[in-house]
């Protein structure tokens, strides 16, 4: 236990290095982005007298270090600073949307969890079948085509024409029920969920076959075990291992991936925010988001990590 | 397993079902949902106050950024249209461009239009806190936009404004330091907003998301980027023909919709009721739509190729002249326009615009390569010659300048002028290469139009104007600017079309400008939607006399 504790501290103090090296990133990035909030604000007015005053009053024409410290530390302390255009506490912008995007990740989590594993065993078990080549050439797409041409098609079958059965885009938040909260994230998150299906359903299938074929299962089956039991409590436990570990990583893709689905499903989330900060050089809002999404992306790794070194025995933490 | 990983990992598995569960215990209203407005079920009917709120909502494909009435520098339509709502002018336009009463119940001019007197109404107030507007707010805001060592866009379009006196609490005078025969037209323009002197003073900086105006709405929810509503206010000052108080919808919530095939498909569906500007490509869907009534009109928005006339080899007329001879401009209209819109004359004044002259146009519509290498020819370039430095233009946020870039540089390759395209960002064409002292000989750019005629010349032509960006040679720059402002000072329309027809040809002439056409304004509504009158700048909605049909969905 005392290995186990080290070694999770270990991977936390990693986790925490990394982040930090992320700030330090998005700092520099945000800082070496081509034009200026002064010329979003002023527009076609912006002559270099004006650029200068507004950049004084923004504290842009101060040493880059002290900006780095003072946005750092407010980070720490929550204090996330303003938005440069529209004076918002960035808080009050982002974490809103952060709630929304993290409920579209979330249903959009638990379709690749459910499917992935279902459609992954099914794949192992009729091994070399139809079904087999069938789900192979599911997660090959799945895999291929981009997250809007996805969006895209989805809401040209589900949300136009003859079958207009689910809303194309926005929002309604659950306070207004829970049935128009659902069918406004049903086509998003279907659309974000895809290319994780496809991954864990792969992985999945590789993990079951060979679980299948170990030595354990055989003996499971001869001592007259049903094919059913043989799966779900000996062959799925184990080969799931690798399966767990992709899930958690799956989360970092889809806070990542969001972005483009929230933009064509018109939906509010973090995702597009980002992108509306950094058409208008909102230094302070993309700063936030993107070490948000940073953020999000090293917590499912250190959870994967985790979760793998937990649940595989064979795993030596000295 | 050990059983010490047994134990951790049903310890983690607690955990987070325990940690989703508070999450998904924390509060469903967003933090930035200020207030207790409530939301449509798509259908424009409150769903939580009864049949007879109305509701309308109205789609863009632009995102709100700042609600701020003085830094309209870089204002999107959805923060205009919110603006437009939550105060009010001294005087507003209508769908005609025609200046109406609004907080001025009358004015009047002295002989030669440098002061202006504006009697203000006695029953406007504030939304905020119900107070009075009064003079002193008139002057305020004025002050505040002229301000000595600001950079407010109010001070190039609200006209020469020298100093606003009070005469009384509910009577002001504006003094010009020139002549201004189209003052109170340009007081109904964006720029124009009076907001609380309190606010001005007290709360600068809160303006940027929060509203202190006296308009016929008040703001009841602003998520940045996404969608803004307001909802009337109870004592609005307007009233019908019939005596009515205005307005009569009770929530107007504006969205962005950044897809646009997302923003027809929630027209189609209901979930918008007005949709601002159509695109070009769905226009033929929408107009065959049954449940959607679209309009079209000829606008003022445009697409200009400029080149800098201080810069080589574009500082030669006969090069410029050349560039106008090759650029077919009908090809540019069917291609990027699909066929919908007015071609233009090079000067930024379209048929919209009431002053619109129809010059003789030496150039043509279409491509006339002779001639174009003929004056290549004069130039001493009758082989062409290459461009070092690419056309830049903002096609990450405006597509058709990409379109109209990659058109414009097929043509003039045509008569051997070889260049290439460089698109960018709206932030970075702006801060980079398109100021007063890049060094890009040509760009594509995209401008919005604005509703006066003189103010739209001013801006385009005039050695102050902030869209001049060495469009005019040194030659006829004077001669321009003293003709504009000739123009402007008269109050005799004849000779105020004939000075502003004098304009319109030195630029068409002599100019770095060449304007292919004007964008049609294309619109759509839903057909419940009433009393929608279309303008052509795209960037106004009077809201305060439309109406939808009684909710029968």
């Amino acid at each position: 236990m005392r290995f186990l504790a080290l070694y999770l501290f270990k991977r936390f103090s990693y986790t925490v290095g990394v982040l930090f090296a992320v700030s330090l990133i998005v700092f520099g990035v945000t800082q070496a982005m081509p034009g200026t909030v002064a010329h979003t604000i002023l527009g076609n007015l912006a002559n270099e007298e004006a650029v200068k005053a507004i950049n004084e009053q923004l504290g842009l024409n101060r040493p880059l270090y002290i900006q780095y410290l003072d946005w750092i530390g407010g980070v720490l302390t929550g204090d996330w600073g303003q938005s440069f255009t529209s004076r918002q506490q960035v808080s009050s912008m982002v974490l809103p949307r952060l709630v929304r995007s993290a409920e579209l990740a979330v249903i959009a989590f638990l379709q690749i969890g459910f499917f992935g594993i279902v459609l992954g065993t099914i794949a192992a078990v009729k091994r070399n079948t139809f079904i087999d080549s069938l789900a192979g050439g599911v997660s090959y797409i799945g895999v291929s085509v981009p997250e809007f041409v996805t969006s895209l098609v989805l809401i040209a079958l589900l949300a136009q024409g003859q079958w207009e059965i689910l809303p194309q885009s926005g929002y309604v938040p659950r306070s207004e029920g829970f049935i128009p909260w659902l069918s406004h994230l049903i086509l998003p998150s279907i659309a974000a969920a895809l290319l994780g299906i496809s991954h864990v359903m792969r992985q999945t299938r590789s993990g079951m076959v060979e679980a299948l074929q170990s030595e354990y299962v055989r003996t499971a089956r001869l001592k007259g075990m049903s094919e059913t039991k043989v799966i779900v409590k000996h062959a799925l436990r184990n080969g799931l291992l690798e399966s767990i570990t992709v899930l958690a990583l799956s989360m970092g893709w889809l806070i990542g991936s969001l972005v483009v689905i929230e933009e064509v499903f018109a939906y509010p989330g973090l995702g597009r925010l980002i992108i509306l900060s950094i058409n208008a050089q909102d230094i302070p809002v993309v700063q936030i988001g993107i070490l948000i999404i940073a953020t999000v992306y090293s917590i499912g790794n250190l959870c994967a990590d985790i979760l793998y070194s937990v649940m595989d025995p064979r795993i030596d933490y000295e | 397993m050990t059983t010490s990983r047994r134990r951790l990992l049903k310890t983690l598995s607690a955990g987070t079902l325990i940690g989703l569960a508070g999450c998904n215990s924390t509060s469903d209203q967003p933090a930035d949902q200020t207030t207790t407005g409530s939301t449509t079920d798509g259908t424009g009917t409150n769903t939580d106050a009864g049949d007879t709120q109305k509701h309308l909502t109205v789609s863009t494909s632009e995102a709100s950024t700042t609600l701020h009435p003085i830094r309209v520098g870089n204002s999107t339509i959805p923060d205009a249209f919110v603006r437009q709502w939550t105060y009010s002018k001294l005087t507003w336009l209508d769908h005609n461009l025609e200046p109406n009463p609004d907080l001025a119940t009358t004015w009047s001019a002295n002989e030669d239009a440098t002061a202006w007197e504006f009697e203000l109404r006695d029953d406007a107030t504030f939304n905020h806190d119900g107070s009075a507007v009064l003079a002193e707010d008139v002057k305020a805001t004025l002050d505040t936009i002229y301000a000595e060592g600001q950079q407010y866009s109010g001070k190039n379009a609200l006209g020469p404004i020298d100093s606003v006196e009070i005469i009384n609490d509910h009577a002001v005078q504006i003094n010009l330091s020139a002549p201004d025969a189209s003052l109170p037209r340009k007081l109904g323009t964006p720029p124009g907003n009076i907001v609380a002197k309190s606010a001005l003073e007290n709360n600068f900086e809160e303006l940027n998301n929060s509203t202190f105006g006296s308009g016929a709405f008040k703001l009841d929810e602003y998520v940045v980027g996404d969608h803004t509503t307001v909802s009337a206010v109870d004592d609005y000052y307007m009233t019908d023909d019939a005596g009515n108080t205005l307005p009569y919808l009770d929530t107007v919530t504006v969205s962005t919709y950044p897809e646009v095939s997302t923003e027809v498909s929630a027209l189609k569906q209901g979930t918008t009721d007005i949709l601002n500007r159509v695109d070009p490509t769905y226009w033929q869907e929408l107009k065959a739509y049954d449940g959607v009534e679209t309009q079209q009109m000829t606008g003022g928005y445009y697409h200009p190729f400029e080149m800098r006339v201080t810069q080589e080899p574009f500082d030669d007329i006969h090069v410029r002249r050349a560039v106008k001879f090759a650029i077919d401009k009908e090809q540019i209209l069917s291609i990027v326009g699909n066929g919908l819109g007015t071609l233009g004359q090079d000067t930024g004044i379209g048929p919209a615009h009431s002053y619109f002259a129809e010059i003789e146009d030496e150039f043509g519509t279409t491509a006339d390569i002779d001639a174009a290498r003929a004056e290549l020819e004069k130039a001493g370039l009758a082989d062409g010659f290459t461009v070092d430095t690419p056309i830049y233009c903002p096609a990450e946020g405006t597509p058709a300048t990409g379109e109209t870039a990659v058109l414009v540089k097929e043509q003039l390759a045509q008569i051997g002028i070889q260049t290439s395209i460089q698109e960018t960002t709206w932030g970075r064409f702006l801060s980079e290469y398109w100021t007063d002292s890049s060094d890009t000989p040509i760009v594509v750019n995209s401008i919005a139009m604005r509703p006066i005629t003189d103010q739209m010349l001013y801006f385009v032509g005039h050695s102050e104007g902030s869209i001049n960006k060495e469009m005019l040679p040194e030659s006829v720059q004077p001669e321009f600017d003293d003709t504009l402002m000739a123009a402007t000072s008269t109050t005799d329309e004849a000779e105020r079309q004939e000075l502003l027809t004098r304009c319109q040809e030195i630029l068409h002439q002599q100019s770095g400008y060449v304007v292919p056409f004007f964008t049609a304004r294309l619109t759509a509504a839903q057909n419940r939607v009433e009393n929608y009158n279309v303008e052509p700048t795209g960037n106004s909605l009077p809201i305060q006399s439309v109406d939808v049909s009684s909710s029968a969905e």
